[in-house]
């Protein structure tokens, strides 16, 4: 059983208010992101030309980051200790999760720099090999090839509105603003662009020895290299994300199962990305 | 559920069908890329997914993305090859594959020259 300690008291609270800041921020960046042509281009502006981007996409992208980590933490606070009941109230966060995880994947690929469109390139295949359903599929969560339309659809509006439905039957009473939180986001966004911003974007055409998915799917990654595509890239994240989802309403054996393995599949995807494997 | 309720499910279900074929539509299975013999010189030219090698008035027309995973080929002009940047697969300058994960040779397109030289190619997207 996990020990509720300070910070598993408080992540619902950071995640909420990390999902505050990853919407004000993300309004802020539609005002100057350009989804039709020149994605990467305006990407570098924001960055660099325009006054606060950087601040603004990269507390977006941090506190996204924490959103997806809180919320993944709380759900597993839900799961495996016996002090809150679980069951439909649970379900709801966890596709909540889910949610969010296709969210950051839309966002990593709405970036467009040569990492961004290599996650879209292989989504884009795996996706088209699925039996039956892949042309399906394909016209419904990409439309028309080459294009990011779809993407930045459902990143900036259909994804957030369900999350924000969802949570609404999840939660009793919306949280207000925490001055506390956000104090913490500026602060990791502030750190995180002091030490990792240069290795941040991968312009397309230059020689790189290794282009990265998003943390979460190192792990895939990894697998792709040895395994038939469409196990390591359909297969195991259907399953992964299908048991996620019915963990609610399974015995607690199951979760604590589910959360050894989905530790292991993390330090799988860290060591693959330390270059250790 | 009464019958007014069943009613009232099923005509917003039957909403949702045009929705979905409005969204899942008019997608175009290939474009033409159309250049000038002389923007594409000698060597290696790449454009909009479409690699030329261009080799004593020979000319190699591939796609640049990788048989893996549809990831794009980039050109390593020190080592003469085309490498994966996601798993590092490795292809020759004539499209054959010299290293996995990847197992079959970068795929040919088909491509026409018209009479005024320029070389228009047919790109699956």
């Amino acid at each position: 059983m996990l020990k509720v300690n300070f910070f598993s008291k408080y992540s619902s609270l950071l995640s909420i208010n990390s999902l505050y800041v990853c919407v004000i921020s993300g309004i802020l960046l539609c005002f100057h992101y350009e989804p039709f042509y020149n994605q990467f281009q305006s990407t570098q502006e924001i960055t660099y030309l325009i006054p606060f981007g950087w601040f603004v996409r990269y507390i977006h992208f941090i506190s996204a980051q924490m959103c997806i980590i809180t919320a993944l933490f709380h759900s597993f606070e839900h799961l495996l200790t016996y002090k809150i009941p679980k069951g439909y109230n649970v379900l709801f966060l966890n596709f909540v999760v889910v949610l969010l995880f296709i969210c950051s994947f839309t966002g990593f690929v709405l970036k467009y720099d040569q990492e961004g469109k290599s996650a879209l390139d292989i989504s884009m295949t795996l996706v088209e090999q699925i039996p039956f359903l892949g042309g399906f599929l394909f016209s419904l969560i990409f439309g028309t090839a080459n294009k990011l339309n779809y993407f930045y659809v459902y990143h900036c509006i259909v994804i957030p509105v369900f999350i924000f439905l969802l949570l609404k039957r999840h939660m009793d009473l919306v949280p207000s603003l925490s001055l506390g939180s956000i104090s913490l986001i500026v602060a990791v966004t502030l750190l995180y662009y002091r030490f990792f911003r240069v290795i941040h974007d991968v312009p397309h055409g230059v020689i790189v020895k290794q282009v990265y998915a998003p943390w979460f799917f190192w792990g895939i990654q990894f697998l792709l290299k040895y395994i038939h595509p469409m196990i390591a890239g359909v297969v195991i994240p259907a399953k992964i994300v299908l048991v996620w989802l019915c963990l609610p309403l399974l015995p607690r054996i199951v979760s604590r199962v589910f959360f050894s393995l989905l530790l292991c599949y993390f330090l799988v995807g860290i060591l693959f990305r330390l270059g250790m494997i | 559920m009464d019958r007014r309720e069943a009613l009232k499910k099923i005509s917003l279900g039957l909403l949702c069908i045009p929705g979905l074929m409005f969204i899942t539509g008019g997608r175009p299975r290939f474009k033409e890329l159309k250049l000038q013999k002389s923007e594409i010189g000698s060597g290696v030219f790449i454009r909009d997914g479409v690699i030329i090698v261009s080799r004593d008035d020979k000319l190699s027309i591939f796609s640049q993305k990788c048989t893996h995973l549809g990831c794009l080929v980039n050109y390593d002009s020190v080592n003469n090859i085309f490498v994966c940047p996601c798993h590092r697969s490795q292809f020759s300058i004539d499209g054959a594959n010299l290293k996995g994960p990847a197992n079959r040779p970068l795929s040919q397109l088909d491509y026409t020259i018209n009479e005024d030289g320029s070389i228009v190619i047919k790109v699956p997207i």
